[in-house]
């Protein structure tokens, strides 16, 4: 097929997918099949019309208008993940890099404000469990562990969000596969040192009598962050250098 | 006879997607062939609108999907085979009872039997 009538389908798919607010994962599915279906009434079409540009008109035509397929599509992702895949706008002063700033720089700027909305929101969880009645009972160590790693997974999306600000901000600027890995890592290592602000905090704040306690016991606090990682690295569906490339591949198409 | 088309057609997909995949496993131009072929040439849906539904169904545990494997030499990226789940069977049973008591209700009305 002439490149330039498959990039009109491909095109056709991403007016679909494109706007859609989910993962990259189910993103990705959802292009692919899209784009097979509309290969295959394309071959279908080939076999009427005399020449590739009707076949390609007319396998468009049947495939429906993309608008009302978005809002469809829309519709199918569950609400959880309509919701935290609200977008950051990638535009922020923030996020952006800056012309001269080195990639380490920009890395370690970006990191620290990532971390310190984290654990500043972590406190704030923090301190509402300590002046209310969770901490009027004092808590033993398992309680202690067990508020410490909820609120660290409840601190999580706020990571995940920002994360993927950043990592929208790389794309645009044409830095995939190292947004992908930058990404990842960012997330893993922001988590880490919440999870070390955390057990600080429980030693600060002396919710158990038994410090020791808590401290040979933090290592169950990386449960969840073991459990959570994979999820996000799954969830940003951009975990290796193969998928981001195939992703950029779709979000280059101008739709203009 | 006029064609049926658009949201005339929208309201019933879900069962009728369910009910094609009664007969087999397919991908999603199968299941299109299916439903097309079955409405005797009066059934014309937008393609691009099954999808929706399929993933809407999988969501729901009604049908479930796998990547093709074999694709039988067909060039172009993989399609995904959809599979009716027990979910689906049961749910395709009350879908079949609510378009029986829908037609018994609505046919005499609108046949002009009242």
């Amino acid at each position: 097929m002439n490149p330039t009538l498959d990039e009109q389908l491909r095109v056709t798919v991403e007016r679909c997918v494109r706007p859609i607010r989910a993962t990259h994962r189910r993103k990705d599915r959802m292009r692919e099949e899209l784009y097979a279906h509309l290969l295959a009434l394309y071959e279908q079409q080939r076999e009427v019309h005399d020449n590739d540009e009707a076949a390609t008109t007319a396998a468009r035509e049947q495939f429906g208008d993309p608008r009302d397929i978005r809002d469809d599509l829309q519709a199918s992702v569950p609400r959880l993940e309509r919701l935290a895949c609200v977008r950051l706008h990638p535009d922020n002063a923030q996020w952006r890099r800056k012309p001269d700033e080195s990639a380490f720089r920009y890395d370690l700027r970006t990191m620290a404000a990532v971390t310190t909305l984290a654990m500043g929101a972590y406190f704030v969880l923090v301190a509402i469990g300590h002046y209310t009645q969770v901490g009027a009972h004092r808590p033993r160590a398992m309680t202690a562990y067990l508020v410490t790693a909820s609120l660290a997974t409840a601190v999580s999306p706020i990571l995940f969000m920002l994360n993927t600000a950043k990592r929208e901000s790389l794309r645009k600027m044409g830095q995939a596969p190292w947004a992908a890995a930058v990404s990842t890592g960012a997330t893993i290592f922001a988590t880490a040192l919440m999870l070390i602000a955390a057990i600080t905090i429980c030693y600060i704040i002396n919710w158990t009598a038994n410090a020791p306690v808590v401290a040979l016991g933090s290592p169950f606090l990386l449960v969840p962050l073991l459990l959570l990682t994979p999820v996000l690295v799954e969830w940003q569906g951009r975990d290796s250098l193969r998928a981001a490339r195939r992703f950029e591949l779709w979000e280059r198409l101008s739709l203009e | 006879m006029p064609d049926i088309t658009g949201d005339r057609l929208r309201g019933h997909l879900d069962t009728m997607v369910l009910s094609v995949l009664e007969r087999g496993p397919a991908h999603g131009l199968a299941i299109i062939q299916r439903i097309e072929s079955a409405g005797s040439g009066l059934l014309h849906m937008k393609e691009g609108s099954l999808y929706p539904a399929l993933y809407r169904l999988e969501g729901q545990g009604l049908v479930s999907a796998e990547w093709e494997r074999d694709s039988g030499g067909r060039p172009g990226p993989r399609r995904k085979l959809y599979k009716l789940t027990r979910k689906g069977k049961a749910q395709l049973g009350r879908g079949r009872a609510e378009w029986e008591t829908f037609v018994a209700t609505i046919g005499p009305i609108v046949g002009g039997a009242t």
